[in-house]
Formats: C-alpha cells, sequence, structure tokens
C-alpha cells in the first residue's frame, strides 16, 4: 500500500513547524537576556498567586524594617539624653554632699541647680528626625517649658505662689533667714511636693502625653518604643533641681540649708532608680528591634529566594534551549529548501 | 471489424485523453488551496469498444472532515477564550511592576505602616493617600478592562452571527447547485469544494454537525443538536448589549428562536467563536468583575468609621474610601455590583481635592462623633496600626466570586491573580492543544485528499503515453488506408 501525502501538506508542515521554532526562539531569547519567565502570569498559572503573596510579604518585612530604623533612632536618642540627665544628677548629687559644710558654698550649688534645671529641661526636649522624643504621643509639642523665663513661666509661677502661702513672704524677701528647718520640711513635703504630682505637672511644666508611643517593629510584635516626660522619675529630678534652685538658698539659715540639701539629695536617689528603670525598658525596646530586624532580615532573605526560583529561569538551562532551538531552526530551513527542490518536474 | 470502427476507438480515447489532461490541470492549479481536493476522470467503455470520460469524482473522506471541522471549533473558541483573558491580564501585569490592585494593597498596608511610625508627618499622611488613590483608580481600571473585554466580546459575538447567517445562505445556493447538478449528472466536484469550504468556515464561528442526505443534499445542525441547515437556512439571531457594566447579563444567540447560548438554552453550543466569547463575557469576566468587587467592598468595609462617642448612637460610616452607596457601609460578605467602578478616595481625605491627609490618623470624615484621635496629638497611632492590622485580618467573602470565602484582603486580590494566571495558563495550554489538533487533522484531511503535484505529473506522463499511442494508431490506420487505396488505384 502506498501512503498518499498531498504537495500542500508538506510544504505546510514546514511552515507550520518553523513558525512555532521561531515563537520559541523569540521566547528563549528574552528570557535568556532578562533572566525571568517571559510571562509569569501564564507560565507559573495559579501559583502566581504565590509570588503575588510572596511580593507582599517581601514588600510588608522590608517597609517595618525601614520604620523600625526610625524607631531605633528614636530609642537611641532618648537613651544618649536619659544617660546625660542621670551623668548630670550624678555630678549633682556629689556637688550636694561637698557643700553642706561650707557657707560660700550655697551659692556655687544653687548655681549648679540652676544649670542642672536648664539641662534636664534641655534633654527632655530632645527631638529626633523633627520630633520631641520625650513628648508621648504629642510629638510636636515641646515638651517641658524654661524654667527661668520672662514672662515667668508657669512652673515658677505656680512655686512662688505655693511659697507665698505657706510662708506669707516671696523667696527673695530677708525673712527667709528666718525659716526653720522643720517649717522647711513640711513645706517640702507639703505644698512643695504637690506641686511634682502627676496632675500639677501636666499643668504648669510639661505638655507631654501620658500614652507612648507605640511602634509595629514586626509583623506580630507592637511595642511601645518611648519615654515620656510625664514618668516620676524625670519629675524626680526636676523637683531636686527646683527646690535648690529656686528657694533662695543662698539666703536660708544653716540647718535649714541642710534640710533642703537633704530632701534633695533623697529624691535625686530615688530618681536614680527611677532613671534606671527607664533605661532597662527602652534597652529591652531597642534589643527587641534589634531582634526583629535581624530575623526579618533572614525572612527577607528567604522570600527573595522562593520570588527568583518561582519567577526566574535558570540561565544555563535558557542558554542550552535557545542553541538547541537555533540547530533546529537551522534544519528546519535547509530541509525547507530541500524540500522545495524536490519536484518531478527538474527530472522530466 | 472495420478500419473506420478502430478510428473510432483511437478517436474515442483521443477525447477521454483530453479530458483527463483538463482535469490533471484543474488539480495542479488548485493545488495550493486549502479546501481543493483531487479530482479524478472515471472512463467507461463504450458500445462500440471505444472510451468515453463518464464523470469525475473527487477524492473525499467523511470522518476525516468532520474530525477536522471539530478541531476548527475547538481550536477558534480557545482563541477567542485566550485572547480575551490575555486582554484581562492587563490589569496585573507582571508581577515585578507591583501595579495589581494586590500590589497596591500592599503598598497601602506599607505606607500605613510609615504613617503610623511617623503619625505626626504629613508627607508620610498625603504619600499614604496617594497610594490609596492609586489603588482605587487601578480597581476602577480593572473594572473599565474587564468590562471593555465583556463588550468586545459581545460585538464579537454579534460580527460572528452576521457572518453565520452570511455564509449559511452562500452554504444554501452551493448545496442547491449541488443537489441540481446530481439530477441532471453535471460536474458537481468543485461546488461540493466550495460548500466544505464553507462549512469549514461556519465550523469556525459555531460547533456544527453536517448530516449527508440523499441527492448529495446535506444539513447541518449545531453540535448541541439544534438545526441550522435543512433544505433552508436557519435565521441565527442576537442583540448586541450597548453597554456593560458589573451585574449587567447580555443576550443570547438564537436559532430559529431557541437560545443556543446562556442559562436558558436546553440545547447549547459547545464550541466555536460565538461560544468563545460567550465564555469569555458569561462566565471569565463576570468572576473576575465579582472578585475585583469583592476587594473593593472589603476595603470600604476597613476603613469605615465608628462613632466615637461615649454612647455611640449614629451608624457606622464611609471613611478612606467611598462608593456609590455611601455613607452607609455595604453588607457582610455579600456581593455589591459596581463598587470597584465607583470605589474613590473621600474627598475630605484628598489633598488634591482639598481635603486633608491627617484624617486618616484622626479620623472623623463624617462628622465631629467620629473622631478616633480626640486631643488631635500629633503621634496619635493607634486608629492607624488598627487599619494596618484590618488589611491582614481575615473577613467574609461572597462565594459567588469563585474564591476563598474567608482570607484577609491581601491574600483575597493574591488568590484573584492566582485565578485569572491559572485560566489564562489553562486557556493557552489548551489553546496549543487544539491548535496542534488542527493541524493535525488539517494535515489528514489534506492528505487523503488534496493534491500531489508529483502524482499529477506522473499521470500526465501516461496520458500523453496513450494520447501519443492514439495518435500513432490513427496514423498507422491512416497508412493502412493509403496502402488500400494505392492498392485499388
Amino acid at each position: 500500500m502506498t501512503y498518499f501525502v498531498s504537495t500542500k501538506t508538506v510544504s505546510e508542515a514546514s511552515r507550520f513547524s518553523l513558525m512555532s521554532l521561531q515563537t520559541r526562539l523569540a521566547d528563549g531569547q528574552k528570557e535568556l537576556t532578562t533572566g525571568r519567565l517571559i510571562d509569569v502570569g501564564e507560565s507559573l498559572g495559579y501559583e502566581t498567586g504565590k509570588t503575588v503573596s510572596l511580593r507582599q510579604e517581601f514588600e510588608r518585612l522590608t517597609q517595618i524594617t525601614e520604620t523600625n530604623v526610625l524607631v531605633a533612632t528614636r530609642l537611641a536618642a532618648s537613651q544618649a539624653a536619659i544617660k546625660q540627665m542621670a551623668g548630670n544628677a550624678q555630678s549633682f548629687l556629689d556637688s550636694l554632699t561637698g557643700a553642706r559644710e561650707s557657707a560660700s558654698a550655697k551659692a556655687t550649688v544653687a548655681a549648679a541647680a540652676k544649670a542642672g534645671l536648664a539641662a534636664l529641661t534641655d534633654m527632655l526636649n530632645t527631638t529626633a528626625g523633627g520630633e520631641y522624643v520625650f513628648a508621648g504621643i504629642n510629638t510636636d509639642m515641646k515638651p517641658v517649658a524654661e524654667y527661668v523665663a520672662s514672662p515667668a513661666s508657669a512652673a515658677s509661677t505656680s512655686v512662688a505662689a505655693a511659697f507665698l502661702a505657706e510662708f506669707g513672704f516671696a523667696q527673695s524677701d530677708p525673712a527667709v533667714s528666718n525659716i526653720s528647718s522643720a517649717d522647711m520640711e513640711a513645706f517640702l513635703g507639703g505644698g512643695f511636693d504637690g506641686l511634682f504630682g502627676a496632675a500639677s505637672w501636666s499643668a504648669d511644666w510639661s505638655s507631654a502625653s501620658d500614652s507612648n508611643i507605640r511602634s509595629r517593629i514586626s509583623t506580630y510584635e507592637l511595642i511601645d518604643t518611648s519615654a515620656n516626660a510625664n514618668e516620676q522619675a524625670f519629675r524626680d529630678l526636676a523637683q531636686a533641681y527646683t527646690m535648690v534652685a529656686d528657694l533662695n538658698v543662698e539666703t536660708l539659715n544653716q540647718n535649714t540649708y541642710e534640710a533642703v540639701l537633704n530632701a534633695a539629695s533623697k529624691i535625686l536617689g530615688k530618681a536614680a532608680q527611677g532613671i534606671g528603670d527607664i533605661q532597662s525598658r527602652l534597652g529591652i525596646a531597642q534589643q527587641r528591634v534589634s531582634n526583629a530586624d535581624e530575623r526579618m532580615a533572614l525572612q527577607v532573605n528567604i522570600l527573595t529566594e522562593h520570588i527568583n526560583g518561582l519567577e526566574t529561569v535558570d540561565p544555563y538551562e535558557a542558554s542550552t534551549k535557545v542553541s538547541a532551538l537555533i540547530t533546529q531552526i537551522e534544519t528546519a530551513y535547509a530541509l525547507t529548501a530541500r524540500v522545495q527542490r524536490l519536484s518531478l518536474l527538474n527530472y522530466l | 471489424m472495420s478500419l473506420n470502427i478502430a478510428t473510432g476507438v483511437a478517436n474515442s480515447s483521443l477525447g477521454a485523453n483530453s479530458e483527463q489532461i483538463a482535469v490533471l490541470s484543474r488539480n495542479i492549479a488548485r493545488a495550493g488551496e486549502a479546501n481543493a481536493s483531487r479530482k479524478t476522470v472515471n472512463l467507461v467503455t463504450t458500445g462500440d469498444g471505444g472510451v468515453r470520460a463518464a464523470s469525475i469524482t473527487r477524492a473525499s473522506n467523511q470522518a476525516l472532515f468532520v474530525n477536522s471541522l471539530t478541531a476548527r471549533s475547538a481550536a477558534a473558541s480557545h482563541q477567542a477564550i485566550t485572547s480575551s483573558l490575555n486582554q484581562l491580564e492587563r490589569t496585573i501585569n507582571d508581577p515585578e511592576l507591583d501595579a495589581s490592585p494586590a500590589a497596591l494593597i500592599e503598598k497601602l498596608g506599607s505606607d500605613l505602616q510609615q504613617y503610623a511610625t511617623t503619625p505626626g508627618d504629613i508627607t508620610v499622611a498625603k504619600s499614604t493617600v496617594l497610594t490609596a488613590k492609586k489603588l482605587a483608580v487601578s480597581l476602577n481600571e480593572a473594572t473599565s478592562i474587564t468590562q471593555a473585554v465583556r463588550k468586545d466580546a459581545d460585538a464579537g459575538i454579534a460580527e460572528a452571527v452576521t457572518r453565520v447567517n452570511e455564509l449559511l445562505r452562500q452554504f444554501g445556493k452551493a448545496n442547491e447547485t449541488i443537489v441540481k447538478g446530481v439530477q441532471s449528472g453535471a460536474d458537481v466536484t468543485d461546488a461540493l469544494d466550495e460548500r466544505d469550504s464553507l462549512l469549514a468556515s461556519v465550523s469556525e464561528l459555531i460547533g456544527v454537525r453536517p448530516l449527508n442526505r440523499a441527492g448529495g443534499d446535506m444539513a447541518l445542525y449545531t453540535d448541541g443538536g439544534v438545526t441550522l441547515f435543512e433544505t433552508t437556512a436557519r435565521t441565527v439571531q442576537f442583540t448586541a448589549t450597548s453597554m456593560f457594566t458589573a451585574g449587567i447579563q447580555g443576550g443570547s444567540v438564537t436559532i430559529d428562536g431557541v437560545p443556543v447560548t446562556g442559562s436558558s438554552a436546553a440545547m447549547p453550543i459547545s464550541s466555536g467563536k460565538i461560544y468563545g466569547l460567550t465564555q469569555v463575557r458569561d462566565d471569565y469576566a463576570v468572576s473576575y468583575q465579582r472578585q475585583l468587587d469583592e476587594t473593593a467592598r472589603a476595603l470600604v468595609d476597613i476603613f469605615r468609621e465608628t462613632d466615637q462617642s461615649a454612647t455611640p448612637l449614629l451608624a457606622d460610616a464611609t471613611g478612606l474610601f467611598t462608593y456609590s452607596g455611601a455613607p452607609a457601609i455595604p453588607g457582610t460578605g455579600t456581593i455589591v455590583n459596581g463598587v470597584a467602578a465607583s470605589i474613590a478616595v473621600n474627598p475630605a481625605v484628598d489633598p488634591d481635592l482639598g481635603g486633608s491627609a491627617k484624617l486618616l490618623r484622626d479620623s472623623g470624615v463624617n462628622g465631629a462623633a467620629y473622631v478616633y484621635n480626640a486631643t488631635s496629638a500629633s503621634g496619635f497611632s493607634d486608629r492607624l496600626l488598627t487599619l494596618s492590622d484590618a488589611l491582614g485580618a481575615n473577613r467574609p467573602f461572597d462565594a459567588v466570586a469563585g474564591l476563598e470565602t474567608s482570607a484577609n484582603v491581601r491574600g483575597f486580590s493574591a488568590s484573584s491573580v492566582a485565578w485569572l494566571s491559572e485560566a489564562r495558563k489553562t486557556a493557552s495550554e489548551d489553546m496549543d492543544y487544539s491548535e496542534t489538533m488542527m493541524q493535525r487533522s488539517g494535515e489528514a484531511l489534506s492528505s487523503a485528499t488534496g493534491v500531489n503535484i508529483d502524482q499529477e505529473m506522473t499521470r500526465m506522463l501516461e496520458v500523453e503515453r496513450s494520447y501519443a499511442a492514439s495518435a500513432k494508431l490513427i496514423a498507422a490506420i491512416d497508412g493502412m488506408f493509403e496502402t488500400l487505396l494505392a492498392a485499388a488505384g
């Protein structure tokens, strides 16, 4: 039996196969140069959803890593300021101990207290990236105003008013030398102490919010990443500095003067402990941020690998494919030319 | 037997030979035509011993022909589906470009994270709102692309229906010529070729089953069994829909008033371009639109605002994203057609339209009762963190979208991408397969019924020889007469 084949079939067959070979060659070349699949959606099918999800995850982690830089900066700025506050408080405490006996040291101590108060105000007003780090969520408001200012600050006005109410005369009055140590202790533990309670502090001293800034530092971790100027330790520091700076200690008699220094030392000791707590709290937050960053860096690497695994082509495979296609096409060309020459007409 | 009779026989051979040469030339001339079939001359011996070309037959193979029709219909429907799905793919693009709604939802999530870290930064607020706008626009655009695909498909069906009617009319003519020709014994092979070629064209548009009947007549039925042609052409009708939006259904194709597409069709067609386009218009594009609408609905829902008063009295209202039904929140887990078309960023939040981007942090688009940040603290991040979390929280989706019924909006939009890509992959593989099938069945048919020039050439040599021999015979008889006349003279 002879197998019949029409002339059209012979020529069409090579045309069709050449066309499909050329399309594949064009795709192969593009894959080879870009290193990625020619049409990710069509090649991967339902798995495209996976690469889209992976890319979403990738974007999310990268973004959190980026915002963690901001968080870390804020924490570092807070820590630096707090460290300085603690150092200042320590040296002030030292100077109090030395100044106890000498009457001439009174003025020096008062000056040191004023400087310490100014420095504390300055530290509490630390900014990072245009935000006040100790302002809680009121990041655009300067948390603490200057104590010595003109017109008089709300804080110094309240202190003066409390003093007048307690003793019947102002701090600048020469009569302050007559205040007994017992009376002074009563004032410091009563009316004056009340000025540094949470409510009065917020009214006179601070514009900060009690709510700390909360930040998402990894996909599932949401933590407090700031301390605010309303914390007890900061109030204590301000209290200690103010009592030495603004009660006219130069004019007080020796007993009363010592009573003020004793009270200040006691509060400073308490403040130092509180500062330590805040430092360790922020330290833990810093630690968690850096742990989260490390973890996310690992995840990002894995995600990148997965995405590449899905979307990219093996360059060796692509290159082999292209050379194989070229050989095939060349063969097909040669074959077509021969088939076209093959006609009975040439032999008649 | 006389020499005269011998001359007559030789003469009849010359006539038959010319007839054969004529048919051979016709074969060779049409060798390049796709639907041309090989013709052969049937010779019969006449009563006086001569030959005569009794009829011309053409090579045909009904089984292979029907096969090739089926393959054509399948390829045409897959081509229509693939090219429409490729248009829908524009709504996603390469995942690397991050242009799909899924990628933009993620970008919005990232921006919210950034904004939650620096809630006082108005630049970040504005860029977050800008991303939200891009997302809304991408959903609007995806909707218009999807509806344009449906409209194109609808217009394509209308065009195909007009063409089918025209082809059926021509088919009727060819069929009539054949029936008459068969009755009168004329050569109808070319008309048969033409009828086959018309049938092939019809099969690209609508799946068709031919039925040969007595006297060369042919009846046509759709692959669903509805009569398309029987003695006369049946009317195929379709009314195009002028505008498509989500939820609008297109018309169905009817043959003699019987619907053959759509849910009301009792005997629906199942291949051909019309079938493929109907699938796109009523199935693929509709599902994809539902997925877009569900994504948009989830976004409107996520960014809703709740009354913050001590004793809340007011109903929840739309926040960052608004839509045609605002300020009411669309119902939970139930599709609302057209949300993706109308979703937009609330003008009160859009800085380009005079709104304040900070409202994203503080809320209160709908009035003071909805303000979350009561003290206007610039570092207030609770609302932003809640929103960012809500993007990752599972919520119910309507099952008609054909995806998960409980997922977060990120996952849902990624699934939508997966769904479309998978549909494209399958359609493209089906198309490759059916095109190869069409190619192969076409080759098989062409091999069985087509023309091989070499064979025709060989036949020509034969005929040539036969002609020469007959001519020689006549010359010999002539010589014999000459001898006879000379002897007689």
